[in-house]
């Protein structure tokens, strides 16, 4: 054991009736980098949370060393010298840069119970020059930097403590080439003092290249633990999925079939802000693909396309009814179903009951005579999504907070799908659903295209859209850089080095 | 799969109504069921119910309406102003739109330019009652004698039950209602299914101001003029009554017009037994005051239960 | 690549000192030009040394009220019962300064005593029972203007009236010590809010609460903190408050909550200035602007009471609106 910087044993984590973590056992070894890695929802997130303190174990234990590690929040992850780079926490915008790095650790520049900001100062500059990283001005809020600034803001954060692990939680994707480099510079300083990294990314390639080691997870269970010299990017695949992913699970075909008809059009739209001058036709049929980094614009594309941001250059127009879109209008939304990435937070009341989310999205079709809005109407539709879609509940009035993941994505998309709309724009269509459920969204992906329904797919996941898309957009700095065609054949390579 | 359940809110206010029965009951004796007593209690609920209406529809998306009490004290004297001289139907119709207008405004100030919905309405809460003071110079003006004939049992009830059905069918089903009871939910989730949020909460100020209104009316014709003091801290009180009633502070599709009509009643017959039991003015304020924490607190305890329990299931 | 390089750079720079400072001298332009304006047409009324002195001793209150916002409101409390307290400390601290004949020591310490206690209990329930503030603030505003009508009608009852400072204890409502105490409380709130941990965490928590409990803002205490250092500056605002009018008469029917307006919207033309003044400086210009303008209206001969009650509405809904202006998210 004496090699052994890092291990949990046993960890279990449940929320509500997802078993997020079951019995996931890991080591990682001294000097050494150790990936994890497992589909949207396998459980990667929540373990790392619990290693750095941001949530609370069920049960199980953690050692460094031998000696067991409890860490009561994340400053105790600190203070026991484990550094965490989270996906998706961001900073705190109305402070400081340095205040950001040091918030929660602030007393050791106290000089008279008041903080010396030339020390505060002083000792940011001192950590970018120690790992050599991009000096980002220590003074500044942090509300005005770039996402690969706040990234790099995070990452000098989880440096400053003199890491022995450091975790890294998908965080090359926001990088740039340039700063990736500088981040595994870090990494070998840090392997070469005997240091550790746990390192989650999406990126098969880049995951084998890094590690040493690396652990699998599936549905919240440990697959195994393998030397990264008895793993091809084929068989990690297979290992996460747990079983042949190539089969049914995308489009077989590799033709671009789809009427000529088009029935949206975007007119170099651009918000001032994420995206510049889009301009892109979704023809009848068509599946087409949109992907780029995460600060790349495709989500907001998506929220423009269905009216929920307004444009200041460019228009959008729907062939039905040739109804068209200029600059700050939010008219839109007719004619389209639109599935937003952020399942919880932007597409469904978890509170509320699923009929009631279901009639949410259609309440001009439910009117009868004088506006009235039946309860019985409501409660049919409920009946109806939860009967053709297969969604698990007792009936159309529990409350969406008691299913699952997979379940409330049916509900999400089936509310749409129950009222025939001719387009559909699915923004992560899959994120944090499991792998059945995926399958099954999918299945009903193409089902539609066959019908002659139009999807406009964003995803970070690019297995996905290559597996599914007709045309695929390849976003970079907020622009359209390339267009690609499902029958020129498409691979990852060729959309990552386009990205980049 | 047996559906059985106790519905905490609901369960609360009724537990709430019957304490009080036997309380005052017991302070008070013969006096309390008194035909004299029981008129009170339904001339006071009346109002309250009728103003709870229009505030249910603020509530139930999250906000607040604090102006209610000068809207219906500037309705009535702008009302009075413009048509002494008319009909009680004329005044009626005119009190209705510029209680409108108010809720107009607000609702422009909290949707259009986010002010948040209680700062916006307390400064309107001062704007207002300065208005009604330079509008009726600090005196009271009295209005043609007609109105008093809607004091009357006879119209005073009709009044109220057409309101009420107006109240339920709008909040309870129609798009309007429905809306305004997702966005107490979230807000940014019907951003995302495309509903106009903005106008939809706009709408909700107008209906709320549009009920005010006719409560001013109501108030008018129990006085036969406007009394510059009218409707002093009448929010409180409808505020107390809806959430004493079981309406989640947060609003959502747990709020519903039944709940309002319980908290009125419930409210009326505290504010009676006080009076039968001549508590003086500050204990009257000691006990909404207790009362109206008290009852969040627990109204907000029964919800999470509730929740937590279908989740079990 | 190049491109996100000369992002980093540009921003390294920082906001460019320069527009920073043309920001402020913009700011200060609009500021004074109006004070100049007006005072030509009132025939030199406005710019002497009484009406500026007169201006400033009935703003200190407000200062402080706005200071105690500043850690109050920041963390997201919006405590309504803020102005029943005031009234309530002052009259303890009057009792104390009065009959326990303890002078000013007893007026600030009597106050204070009661605004931290009360704004502690304040925090305590609202954290047991997840109140939202502002329903909860409502609510104890009635319990407290109820407490402080129960000891008017016990005075009355014996015949005399709620506490009067008489000739004691009335330096710190006048000039110059008011000055003084301004000086020192705007130096306290400056250091407490920008320079400690604990304001560190107040901001955080304001700006971003998830986040900041993330990266580990213990909010617990925190929250206790901002009701501590609130209460104090609340505390001060009610003890200058009755130094200042010997008398302070308790109320009824929420009308308490009215005395916060002034300081309220003080506070939120001051966040809107946040841009280019430290927020606590900012207060006392923005407190210092609210109360000429009705100083100004008074010197029109615009009776105090009716359209003046109409113009501190405006300026709250103004001062709302400009802070709000570029806010994006949900507001309810």
């Amino acid at each position: 054991m004496k090699n052994i910087l890092f291990r949990v044993k046993d960890m279990n984590k449940s929320f509500g009736i997802t078993r997020a973590n079951h019995n996931v056992s890991m080591e990682i070894r001294k000097g050494e980098v150790h990936g994890l890695i497992g589909e949207n929802g396998s459980g990667k997130s929540t373990l790392i949370s619990m290693i750095s303190g941001m949530a609370e174990k069920d049960s199980g234990e953690m050692f460094i060393g031998d000696t067991p590690y409890e860490p009561s929040s994340p400053v105790t992850a600190l203070e026991s010298r484990i550094g965490t780079v989270v996906q998706e926490l961001g900073l705190v915008d109305g402070l400081s840069v340095a205040a950001n790095i040091f918030l929660g650790r602030m007393d050791r520049f106290k000089k008279l119970n008041i903080i010396d900001n030339g020390a505060l100062y002083n000792e940011v500059e001192s950590i970018y020059k120690k790992w050599n990283l991009p000096r980002i001005n220590p003074r500044i809020l942090a509300g005005s930097l770039t996402v690969e600034q706040k990234k790099i803001v995070e990452l000098t954060r989880a440096l400053s403590i003199d890491p022995e692990l450091l975790i890294l939680d998908e965080i090359t994707a926001a990088l740039s080439y340039n700063t990736r480099k500088i981040l595994f510079d870090i990494m070998d300083k840090l392997k070469a003092s005997n240091k550790s990294i746990l390192i989650v990314t999406h990126d098969l390639e880049e995951l084998l290249h890094l590690s040493d080691e690396i652990t699998i997870l599936r549905d919240g269970k440990k697959v195994t633990t393998k030397r990264v010299e008895d793993l091809t990017e084929s068989s990690l695949k297979q290992l996460m999925v747990g079983r042949d992913i190539e089969g049914d699970y995308y489009r077989a075909d590799s033709t671009d079939d789809f009427s000529s008809e088009v029935v949206l059009k975007l007119n170099n739209i651009s918000d001032g802000e994420n995206f510049t001058d889009v301009t892109l036709e979704l023809h009848k049929g068509e599946i087409v693909g949109l992907c780029g980094l995460s600060d790349a614009g495709i989500h907001e594309v998506a929220e423009a396309v269905f009216g929920v941001r307004p444009l200041v250059a460019g228009d959008i127009t729907l062939t039905k009814g040739n109804r068209k879109i200029h600059t700050d209008s939010m008219a839109m939304a007719y004619g389209m179903g639109y599935v937003p990435k952020d399942r919880d937070r932007q597409a469904l009341m978890v509170s509320d009951s699923i009929e009631n989310n279901v009639a949410l999205s259609m309440l001009d079709e439910l009117k009868g005579p004088f506006g009235f809005i039946s309860p019985a109407k409501i409660t049919g539709v409920g009946k109806k999504v939860i009967k053709d879609y297969k969604v698990v509940a007792i009936d159309e009035k529990v409350a969406l907070a008691s299913l699952s993941g997979g379940n409330r994505q049916k509900v999400n998309l089936g509310r749409w799908l129950l009222q025939h709309k001719d387009i559909l724009i699915l923004d992560s269509p899959t994120r944090g659903v499991d792998v059945g459920v995926k399958a099954y969204i999918y299945d009903i992906m193409k089902q539609l295209k066959k019908k002659g329904v139009s999807i406009l797919l964003i995803s970070d996941e690019l297995p996905e859209v290559i597996g599914l898309s007709d045309t695929v957009y390849v976003f970079k700095n907020s622009k359209i850089e390339k267009k690609f065609r499902r029958s020129e054949g498409l691979t990852e390579e060729k959309i990552i080095e386009v990205m980049l | 799969m047996t559906k059985r359940k106790i519905n905490l809110e609901y369960v609360l206010p009724f537990g709430f109504l019957i304490i009080l029965f036997i309380v005052f009951s017991i302070l008070n004796g013969a006096s309390f069921f008194r035909m004299y007593n029981i008129r009170t209690i339904v001339d006071s609920m009346i109002p309250l119910c009728i103003g709870g209406y229009g505030m249910l529809f603020v509530i139930a998306q999250g906000s607040i309406d604090m102006s209610a009490g000068s809207n219906l004290a500037f309705s009535a004297t702008l009302g009075a102003v413009l048509a002494a001289k008319h009909g009680s139907l004329v005044i009626l119709v005119i009190c209705i739109l510029i209680g409108a207008g108010v809720g107009f405004i607000n609702g422009i100030l909290v949707s259009k330019f986010k002010v948040s919905s209680i700062m916006a309405t307390l400064a309107q809460l001062i704007i207002l009652r300065s208005l009604v003071v330079i509008l009726s110079k600090g005196s009271v003006i009295f209005v043609s004698p007609s109105i008093l004939k809607m004091n009357r049992w006879g119209s005073k009830g009709l009044i109220f039950v057409i309101a009420t059905i107006v109240a339920i069918y709008l909040f309870e089903y129609t798009k309007l209602g429905f809306s305004a009871r997702s966005i107490g939910e979230n807000e940014i989730v019907c951003n995302y299914v495309g509903l106009k949020t903005r106008r939809i909460k706009t709408i909700a100020y107008v209906v709320a101001g549009a009920f005010t209104g006719l409560a001013a009316v109501l108030t008018i014709s129990r006085i036969g003029g406007v009394d510059p003091n009218m409707g002093q801290s009448f929010e409180l009180q409808v505020m107390l009554a809806v959430f004493v009633g079981g309406v989640p502070v947060n609003g959502g599709s747990k709020s519903s017009i039944v709940k309002i009509i319980i908290g009125a009643l419930l409210f009326s017959i505290l504010q009676s037994g006080l009076v039968l039991s001549n508590a003086n003015s500050e204990t009257v304020e000691l006990i909404q005051g207790l009362m109206l924490i008290i009852m969040v607190a627990l109204i907000l305890k029964a919800n999470k239960m509730s929740t937590v329990k279908t989740s079990k299931e | 690549m190049t491109n996100k390089k000369n992002s980093i750079s540009k921003i390294e720079k920082g906001q460019s000192s320069d527009s920073l400072l043309f920001g402020r001298i913009g700011l200060a332009i609009i500021l004074i030009v109006p004070y100049i304006v007006l005072n030509t047409i009132t025939d030199g009324k406005i710019l002497t040394v009484n009406n500026l002195s007169s201006v400033f001793t009935s703003s200190v209150t407000s200062m402080f009220m706005s200071w105690c916002f500043c850690f109050l409101f920041t963390t997201g409390i919006t405590d309504l019962s803020v102005g029943a307290i005031l009234i309530l400390a002052g009259n303890v601290g009057g009792v104390f300064a009065v009959n326990l004949n303890l002078g000013t020591f007893g007026l600030l310490l009597g106050s204070i005593l009661v605004s931290v206690l009360l704004l502690l209990l304040n925090t305590v329930v609202r954290s047991f029972t997840k109140i939202p503030s502002w329903i909860f603030g409502l609510g104890a505003a009635m319990v407290y203007e109820a407490i402080g009508m129960y000891y008017g009608s016990y005075m009355i009852s014996r015949g005399r009236q709620v506490v009067s400072l008489g000739n004691v204890a009335r330096q710190i409502g006048r000039t110059p010590w008011n000055l003084l105490i301004v000086l020192l409380g705007f130096i306290a709130a400056y250091l407490l809010f920008n320079k400690t941990s604990v304001g560190y965490n107040i901001r955080a928590l304001g700006s971003n609460r998830r986040v900041a409990e993330m990266m580990g803002v213990d909010v617990q205490k925190t929250m206790t903190y901002s009701a501590i250092l609130g209460g104090i500056f609340l505390g001060v605002a009610a003890a200058v408050n009755e130094s200042y009018s010997s008398r302070v008469m308790p109320t009824t029917g929420l009308t308490s909550v009215a005395l916060i307006f002034t300081a309220l919207a003080g506070f939120l033309l001051a966040s809107s200035l946040g841009k280019y003044i430290n927020l606590t400086l900012a207060i006392i210009i923005g407190i210092f602007v609210i109360t000429s303008l009705f100083n100004v209206l008074t010197i029109l001969g615009v009776p105090s009471g009716t359209w003046q009650q109409t113009v501190m509405g405006l300026a709250v809904v103004l001062s709302g609106i400009a802070s709000q202006r570029k806010y994006k998210g949900v507001v309810k």
